[in-house]
């Protein structure tokens, strides 16, 4: 099921919309290698807090992380048929995204709640991200877009991947002084 | 530089460390060959390294290609008989060639090496050499070059690394699809089943093919020891002749590429260690010039590497000495150990023999490293020695890092494997836990295993509750010479599993090497027990102050037990230590190859062993449909030992009662629950069906 847009202005890049909660958000939709609705996430014990778990994905390991928990979402809206966006790897992508770049070469993705369209706004409809918006979100998105369906955060994949390797090193080391904790009684 | 220039000097590099990987060979060869062999190797040398200076102009890498071009100078001297060969040349020729290694390593970045005064030097050789006398004519290239097995470039083609790894992904996603289709289709009717069976035999055999287009040779790493042995000989003042057998035999890349830094120092080792100055060996009655034999081979679907010398071997009571010097054991610890048990004390850490610390060896890093090294690729290691006779380094290991036998746990609902070569033993520690320096320890045999509670540790229950139980299984593990004790709920299952990377954003979570997919589809994580082991911080500090407990040996003092039958009625025991794990399989895969039977396994295949063929017992019921193949831990060759069913592992603290009648492959026979059992000894159970020595 890879998205199949319709045929484009060249210009405009498309936008792959999606439900994440109550918030609707989209990245390039040239960043996007397939979508799942069938899949069982595996926790990993013992992982960062924004790594759901790995999910088998015809053989293949495809990370998962907590996208609503590292945009610090409230829980919340009734959650439908769920489905998995899994990224492009940086070797697969062929896009002119600067994005691109940023794309690891592991399988990453991530849940969402609902899938929206493909859609392709103009660069002048991309309005800077609003107070409202807490600060952790904010520095992942490269603005607001104001469509009919209501405001739709277009992500900043780079700052989303590097914002995940953050937060991996840092949990690492949270780990590291807790275990010591631990076995100092030992 | 873009994109395609960038493949290009990829490619120019790979190509130049070929060439130069057998220019170094030849070098080393050129100093031992006679004269007219030496002409011909000279002319192979100067037409790899013209190759190398010929690219480098392209690329405009201007040093690289001025050093090759002096060297090329120097060696066109030589072949023409302008110059003559001596060490002191060789010497600088191999320097040179160090750095020409050095810059095209660095490829695609450019290194800019100081070369001029290699350059210079190689120019002013050539000025000062003095046409030799005429008596070494130059001999006609080919007739007289020595045997080598003659290129066959057309049959092969160079491919990116990433693309095989990426066929390796491919042919997985390709099993999975295919189980998804028998599965949906598994009521379809019989010719649709027929071409569903045809996709799965080519789906395996695709999967394999790929695997095997990941091995290489493991001559890409004994190459290196030509000029290892010849650089380190001179230095050390020996005289050492260096044999490479089984160059051919194939392995694993990834295991290819972590196996050159210990082998190197087992080379170092018994350069500086075993082999004696040529005085010393002389006064011995042995030939001045010593063998350092490195071999490889096949069997039984691992490789089998050994070093071997004819050196003055390993003395146990000098062992001994350096042990109890060294504060690692107390004398009368020392005194009890058997000599294979002291010799097998050079894998201690911070265990040295040498007097002296030379820049070679002796600094007490070593052995334990190598040891530690080769567990991490699934290896083991063995040293076997005659005192004065040489030296034995064996070293096996499995064909492939990428599919290997693991062991299933469940741990708080969660699954887990972990690779067999990390498992020393299973037991069930209900009863036995103690706590000493307040670590949670388990009296194994009479020495104290500190314990992980695995569910604790990964955050899958809290502490209290964790230690409140006592249920479960105890993994025995071993990191770095250091046993411990994993604590897990369930063992499942031992399965072959296919290693994926550590997902890269898992990267910090010590506890886990890997991931895997259980057969159900579900995703297991791979656990690292030294990175287990180092998330706990264990404190073995203290806990050794025991003797380190006897392994359990033949006579069967004090040992764990795996009970099993074959007909239902007669009940063997065997020592648990002596296997190294249990297959369930449905008789039908059984095959009857003229007068022995066998079990596909892996590549190969395993011999089957059947009880009632080897001593006076009852066959197994004729319509049992699943049997266990209990695959002994020792003997060389492929084979397991056949029983109906698994009953139980037990601890016996008694010796079995001797009982010459039942034959050599039973160590004696005992109570256990109740019922007469015979005790086998796996070794000679093994061997002597095989038709091989006892």
């Amino acid at each position: 099921m890879t998205p199949n847009p319709a045929p484009q202005d060249p210009t405009r890049p498309l936008l792959a919309c999606f439900r994440l909660g109550r918030d609707q958000f989209a990245l390039p939709a040239s960043l996007v290698r397939e979508v799942h609705s069938r899949f069982e996430v595996h926790s990993v014990p013992g992982a960062p807090s924004h790594i759901r778990g790995l999910v088998n994905l015809r053989g293949q390991i495809v990370t998962v992380i907590d996208l609503a928990a590292m945009l610090e979402l409230k829980p919340g809206g009734g959650s439908e048929a769920r489905h998995l966006v899994v990224l492009r790897s940086r070797s697969e992508f062929r896009g002119s995204e600067p994005d691109g770049e940023a794309l690891s070469e592991e399988r990453v993705g991530w849940v969402v709640d609902r899938l929206g369209d493909v859609e392709a706004p103009s660069e002048a409809a991309l309005e800077p991200a609003p107070a409202s918006v807490g600060d952790a979100a904010r520095s992942l998105l490269a603005g607001v877009w104001r469509a009919e369906t209501g405001s739709i955060g277009v992500l900043k994949l780079a700052e989303v991947l590097a914002c995940a390797e953050d937060r991996a090193q840092a949990s690492a080391d949270s780990f590291r002084s807790r275990a010591a904790v631990e076995a100092a009684p030992w | 530089m873009d994109q395609e220039d960038r493949e290009l000097l990829e490619e120019f590099k790979a190509e130049a460390e070929e060439h130069l990987g057998h220019v170094e060979r030849f070098f080393v060869e050129i100093e031992e060959a006679a004269p007219q062999v030496r002409a011909a190797l000279v002319a192979d040398v100067f037409r790899a390294l013209h190759s190398v200076k010929g690219t480098s102009g392209f690329f405009e890498l201007t040093r690289i290609e001025s050093l090759a071009h002096a060297m090329e100078s120097v060696l066109a001297a030589l072949r023409d008989g302008e110059a003559e060969f001596t060490p002191a040349l060789s010497d600088l020729l191999l320097g040179s060639l160090d750095k020409l290694a050095q810059m095209i390593a660095a490829l695609p970045e450019l290194q800019e090496l100081e070369v001029d005064a290699e350059i210079e030097a190689l120019t002013n050789a050539l000025s000062n050499a003095e046409a030799p006398a005429p008596s070494a004519p130059v001999a006609e290239t080919g007739s007289s070059a020595p045997k080598r097995p003659a290129p066959r470039a057309s049959e092969t083609i160079r491919v990116p690394v990433r693309l095989l790894d990426q066929l390796v992904n491919l042919a997985g996603e390709l099993v999975l699809s295919r189980n998804q289709l028998a599965s949906h289709l598994s009521g379809a009717p019989r010719e649709t089943q027929t071409m569903i069976q045809g996709l799965d035999l080519v789906t395996s055999e695709l999967q394999n093919s790929i695997m095997n287009a990941r091995m290489q040779p493991v001559d890409t790493v004994f190459q290196k020891f030509h000029r290892i042995v010849r650089d380190l000989a001179r230095k050390l003042g020996r005289h050492v002749r260096l044999e490479l057998v089984g160059t051919r035999v194939e392995l694993d890349r990834s295991i290819l590429e972590l196996l050159a830094d210990p082998l190197t120092h087992l080379v170092r080792n018994a350069l500086d260690h075993g082999i004696e100055p040529p005085e010393e060996r002389a006064a011995a009655g042995k030939p001045e010039e010593a063998v350092l034999r490195i071999s490889a081979c096949q069997r039984a679907g691992q490789v089998e590497i050994e070093i071997e010398d004819d050196g003055h071997g390993v003395d146990p009571e000098r062992i001994r000495a350096a042990a109890v010097a060294r504060g690692i054991l107390e004398e009368s610890a020392a005194r009890r150990l058997s000599d294979r048990e002291a010799i097998d004390l050079i894998f201690a850490p911070g265990f040295s023999t040498a007097e002296q610390v030379t820049d070679v060896s002796g600094r007490g890093v070593g052995m334990d490293v190598v040891q530690t090294n080769m567990s991490k690729l699934g290896g083991k290691i063995g040293v076997e020695s005659d005192l004065g006779r040489g030296t034995r380094v064996r070293i096996r290991l499995p064909l492939t890092l990428a599919i290997v036998p693991a062991l299933v746990v469940e741990v708080a609902g969660t699954r887990f494997t972990i690779p067999q070569t990390s498992v020393d033993e299973l037991i069930q520690p209900a009863g036995r836990v103690q706590r000493v320096s307040g670590q949670e320890v388990l009296d194994v045999r009479g020495s104290f295993l500190p314990l992980v509670r695995l569910d604790a540790l990964l955050g899958l229950a809290p502490a209290c509750e964790a230690t409140a139980s006592e249920e479960g299984y105890v993994v025995v593990s071993r990191v770095g010479g250091q046993r411990f004790g994993l604590w897990v709920d369930e063992v499942i299952d031992s399965e072959e599993i296919v290693v994926k990377p550590r997902p890269h954003l898992l990267k910090h979570c010590a506890a886990y090497a890997g991931a895997t997919l259980l057969g159900d589809g579900r995703v297991a994580m791979i656990l690292d027990v030294g990175g287990v082991a180092g998330c706990a911080a264990l404190a073995f500090q203290g806990l050794e102050a025991r003797p380190q407990e006897a392994a359990p040996d033949a006579e069967g003092v004090v040992s764990e037990m795996v009970v099993f039958a074959n007909a239902p009625d007669e009940q063997f025991a065997m020592a648990l230590g002596d296997v190294l794990r249990f297959e369930r399989v449905p008789v039908e895969r059984i095959q009857r190859v003229g007068e022995r039977e066998y079990l596909p396994y892996g590549d190969g295949s395993l011999e089957l062993i059947r009880l009632e063929d080897r001593l006076a017992a009852q066959p197994a019921a004729p319509d049992v449909t699943e049997m266990f193949v209990l695959i002994p831990r020792h003997g060389d060759r492929a084979a397991g030992i056949l029983a109906s069913a698994i009953l139980d592992t037990v601890q016996i603290d008694r010796l079995p009662e001797a009982s010459p009648g039942d034959g050599e492959a039973v160590l004696g026979r005992m109570t256990i629950d109740d019922r007469v059992t015979r005790v086998l000894d796996a070794a000679r159970l093994v061997p002597r069906a095989t038709g091989g020595p006892a």
